[in-house]
């Protein structure tokens, strides 16, 4: 039965029809085209991922092969309107770039806040050639290659002001998409915090955006002995909004990695995130919060690989799953053989707001070294009475006294982020999504 | 860890003697005849040659499933013998009608059926490749209304419970093995305890497989009615053989309204030499059904032995208020794979589960936990707490943990909990300063380690379990 859904899952290309738009408009002028028609065969091989392959078996891709995507334009928007209504963020102001439905805005983006030395542009001819091993929707992303942004931090360097990446789409017709790539370099003990925001444009009415769309992210880290980065990832896409992510770090000598990723919008989101060691003493931590609700699915799968000794890894993910959302947490922490003194701790919490809400929760530890620390703790309940008891005991109504609970549920998480005007926005969004029975940012639209 | 660790010399396996008997083979291979052969063999009435003949046509659509995190080479499902069994020289009456030398194996094995006023209240059904060659206290427990007997007896004396029961808790596609084992399964137990009777002893069955070219494939079938409880324990070797053998076996469990199963095994399969040649894979479906309120089913198993285990000893908790329970010690050694683990399903109200999982790796062996939990809409309150430990012992093992947690309902409460951790220096170095000799300090830690699992088996086998752990462990730590 799945088999055969499978087939016809991948009988038709809802891709195949833009990259033919594509080719017609590129073939010819870009010296890029040959590694891009062959990523795009990679991906006609490879199909998109469904609910047959263990790493999908929670999420299926079945909507988006429905009908045909093409790719985004930002002909005939405003750029005044844009201006007013993308939501940056104080810290940014002079270091962000911003793309407006996969095309980049030289006159939205600053950054002139950048020390001298430190690149940070829209990626150019130095696109990565498609590698054997990549995923289907990292082909797909490479095929359609055009939104994409290159930092690169000499050695010893430090920016102090978080690096925007702001990825808007404001969608106009149905069922158009975006291919963003991100490459950070910090070379040896270089500081940088980037900060990737992906949100689809209000409209007038400052309503979030009624038509389906695809995001479909790529991104790709590479830290240097002794290099700090803090990546941030909000994701508030439009309610009809797909988006997919995959992120890889590659964390080297005494390197640090924190990763916050907060999902809050999209009709299905799924993210992807790979970090991996290359040499002793790195470290990574990764937090994150998917805050959901309607019928809205969040999906974050996460695989850290010590293949080397005396490296940390901390996995901290909660999830908050009102109205018929579900939420899909897979954390895998593979120690290698040789890789010892490895400390590695998984944490995963749910909380079920509705009866028809759903968790699907694996957190996985595949261990070939002896001398580790390694554990995993998942949970998946719902408030507890007593503590609501408590609440009311004190004078609170039970509205109020959920909301409170589920506010500080979150706020074990949403807390760590380190760009304080961020924090507010995504803490303001929390109180907005933990209000009971009010439409809150999206999921209340179905397609 | 270094000095710890090393010397990898093993206990020999004591078990891996074989016993000539003669016994009576189908030829080699499988097909319609093969299936029809072993049911004419045991003079099977009309619904089981027809269940077998349901089962092998499903089977051979099916394709062999290679998800699970061990690795072995094809098996070759036409070079197995898929019936042995001792030849019958007459019908036997009672037990001094039993070959000697089968009798002879039964007490090497520790299982003296002659004596049992050793193994005092424990009922025996002695397994031998694939059939059952005595069945002891079978009287005593006539007297209660308790059927113990082989499933061929039952077949033939109780075809009505068969029928009622055959293959509803693990239907005959339920995968590749299960399909294979409803066709061919020679024989196994059966046990069943009437409305409100609490099964006066322990039952007890051993499996042995004799011939090196045959395969075992036995089916257990528990039924508990209203308010009834049981408690069954099996046990299982097999001789020493370079080729590696397959053991596809079946167990169903039925709990209805107030019924208590409580199912322990110690498996202790040859598993193998210390370059993982030989050794049996041991690819067996255990799945219990609550179907009544308040039932409860309670897995526990020590899995010491086998090339390859792959198992995961399930619970349905479909009546109301029902509880299931899985406690695991898996043992690795050597070359050994396991990937065990449970299921548990809640579907019904105040459903309640505990999982409780040690796995302990050594040499180059390969162990892991694969678990589901999953919580349906209408499994209203229900409750899950899941704690799976790993202790590494050297740097040549593995262990994973692979849990799935599916929760469709809020009012669920789920807990898991993983930890993974190895015999410190300290710790032998406590023990050793106090006088206890190293091989005494791993064996008491490993002990603590599987007391939570080991408390839960009954006394006998407690004892044998905890032999068994220090045993295969000899060794192979300092």
């Amino acid at each position: 039965m799945t088999a055969m859904k499978a087939e016809t899952a991948r009988a038709f290309n809802p891709f195949a029809d833009a990259f033919a738009a594509l080719a017609s408009r590129l073939a010819s002028r870009s010296t890029q085209w040959a590694a891009q028609a062959e990523a795009f065969a990679v991906f006609e091989r490879l199909g998109l991922p469904t609910v047959a392959d263990e790493a999908w078996r929670y999420t299926s891709l079945a909507p988006l092969t429905k009908q045909a995507f093409h790719l985004a334009t930002a002909d005939g928007l405003d750029a005044a309107a844009l201006q007013r209504a993308i939501p940056f963020f104080d810290e940014s102001a002079t270091t962000r770039l911003v793309f407006v439905n996969g095309v980049f805005q030289a006159g939205l983006s600053d950054v002139s806040g950048l020390p001298a030395g430190v690149e940070a542009r829209p990626l150019d001819d130095r696109f990565p050639r498609p590698a054997p091993g990549d995923t289907p929707l990292r082909a797909l992303n490479a095929a359609f290659w055009g939104a994409g942004v290159t930092i690169r931090l000499p050695r010893g360097k430090a920016v102090a002001p978080p690096i925007g990446l702001f990825f808007v789409t404001a969608p106009t017709v149905d069922f158009a998409m975006t291919h963003p790539r991100v490459v950070i370099e910090l070379d040896e003990a270089a500081i940088a915090t980037v900060a990737e925001i992906h949100t689809v444009l209000c409209d007038e009415e400052g309503r979030f955006g009624a038509h389906p769309y695809l995001t479909n992210a790529v991104a790709d880290i590479q830290l240097g002995q002794g290099a700090h980065l803090t990546h941030i990832k909000l994701q508030t896409e439009g309610s009809r909004a797909y988006h997919l992510a995959d992120l890889r770090a590659v964390i080297g000598r005494g390197a640090s990695f924190a990763s916050h990723a907060h999902a809050l919008g999209g009709l299905l989101s799924r993210q992807d995130l790979q970090a991996r060691f290359t040499d002793e003493g790195g470290e990574c931590r990764l937090y994150g919060l998917q805050a959901i609700a309607g019928r809205q699915l969040a999906d974050s799968h996460i695989v850290v690989d010590h293949a080397v000794p005396d490296c940390a890894s901390e996995i901290l993910y909660k999830g908050v799953f009102d109205g018929q959302a579900r939420g899909v947490f897979d954390g895998r922490v593979i120690v290698r053989q040789g890789a010892q003194r490895v400390s590695a701790v998984t944490t995963n919490k749910n909380l079920l707001l509705s009866t028809t809400a759903r968790a699907d929760t694996k957190p996985q530890l595949e261990i070939f070294a002896d001398d580790v620390k390694c554990g995993h703790g998942a949970t998946v309940g719902q408030l507890d009475q007593d503590e609501i008891f408590y609440l009311r005991s004190r004078g609170l109504t039970e509205a109020a006294a959920r909301r409170l609970l589920t506010f500080g549920f979150a706020r074990e998480v949403s807390e760590k982020l380190p760009i304080p005007s961020l924090k507010v926005r995504l803490d303001s969004a929390l109180s907005a999504r933990v209000e009971p029975h009010q439409p809150s940012l999206s999921g209340d639209l179905t397609i | 860890m270094s000095a710890i660790a090393a010397t990898l010399a093993t206990q020999e396996y004591k078990y891996g003697f074989t016993t000539d008997i003669e016994s009576d083979v189908a030829p080699r291979g499988l097909n319609e005849d093969t299936i029809r052969l072993i049911s004419a063999k045991k003079e099977e009435p009309a619904f089981m040659l027809e269940f077998r003949l349901k089962a092998y046509r499903q089977w051979l659509k099916m394709t062999e499933p290679t998800w699970q995190n061990v690795e072995y080479p094809p098996i070759d499902y036409q070079d197995i013998i898929y019936y042995s069994a001792p030849k019958p020289k007459k019908k036997l009456n009672s037990l001094d009608e039993v070959d000697p030398e089968l009798l002879e194996t039964f007490e090497k094995l520790g299982i003296p059926l002659h004596e049992q006023k050793l193994l005092a209240n424990v009922a025996v059904d002695a397994i031998f490749d694939s059939v059952s060659v005595a069945t002891t206290y079978k009287e005593k427990l006539r007297e209660h209304g308790v059927i113990f007997c082989s499933f061929s007896e039952a077949v033939k004396e109780h075809p009505e419970l068969v029928q009622k029961y055959l293959g509803t808790v693990v239907p005959v596609a339920d995968n590749y093995f299960a399909a294979l084992n409803s066709a061919v399964f020679s024989d196994g137990s059966f046990v069943f305890v009437p409305k409100g009777v609490q099964c006066p002893m322990e039952l007890s069955s051993y499996f042995r497989i004799n011939n090196s070219e045959s395969g075992q494939f036995e089916r257990t079938l528990i039924i508990c009615e209203e308010g009834a409880s049981v408690s069954y324990l099996e046990g299982c070797t097999a001789p020493k053989f370079d080729k590696n053998q397959l053991h596809a076996a079946v167990v169903e469990l039925i709990a209805l309204d107030d019924a208590d199963i409580k199912y322990s095994t110690v498996q202790n399969w040859y598993a193998g030499d210390e370059e993982g040649r030989g050794g049996i894979y041991n690819f067996v479906t255990k799945r219990g059904k609550c179907l009544g309120r308040n039932s409860k089913i309670s897995w526990t198993q020590v899995e010491t032995g086998s090339a390859i285990t792959w198992k995961y000893p399930s619970c349905v908790l479909l009546g109301d208020n029902s509880v299931g329970e899985f406690y695991s010690v898996a043992l690795t050694n050597h070359r050994q794979q396991a990937d065990t683990g449970t299921k548990m399903i809640h579907i019904g109200k105040n459903t309640r589960s505990r999982i409780v999982s040690k796995g302990i790796s050594a040499g180059k062996s390969n162990n892991s936990y694969r678990g589901l939990v999953k919580i349906l809409p209408s499994a209203e309150n229900a409750r899950n707490y899941t704690q799976c430990d790993s202790m590494l012992i050297g740097h040549d093992c593995g262990a994973n943990t692979f849990p799935y947690i599916e929760v469709q309902n809020n009012t669920a409460k789920i807990e898991h909990e993983a930890t993974t951790s190895k015999i410190s220096e300290e710790q032998i170095f406590y023990f050793m300063q106090r006088g206890i000799p190293q091989e005494d300090a791993i064996s008491m830690i490993i002990s603590g380690f599987c007391k939570e699992v080991i408390r839960e088996l009954p006394m006998e086998f407690a004892v044998e379990a905890q032999r068994l752990l220090g045993l295969k462990l000899e060794n192979s730590v300092g």
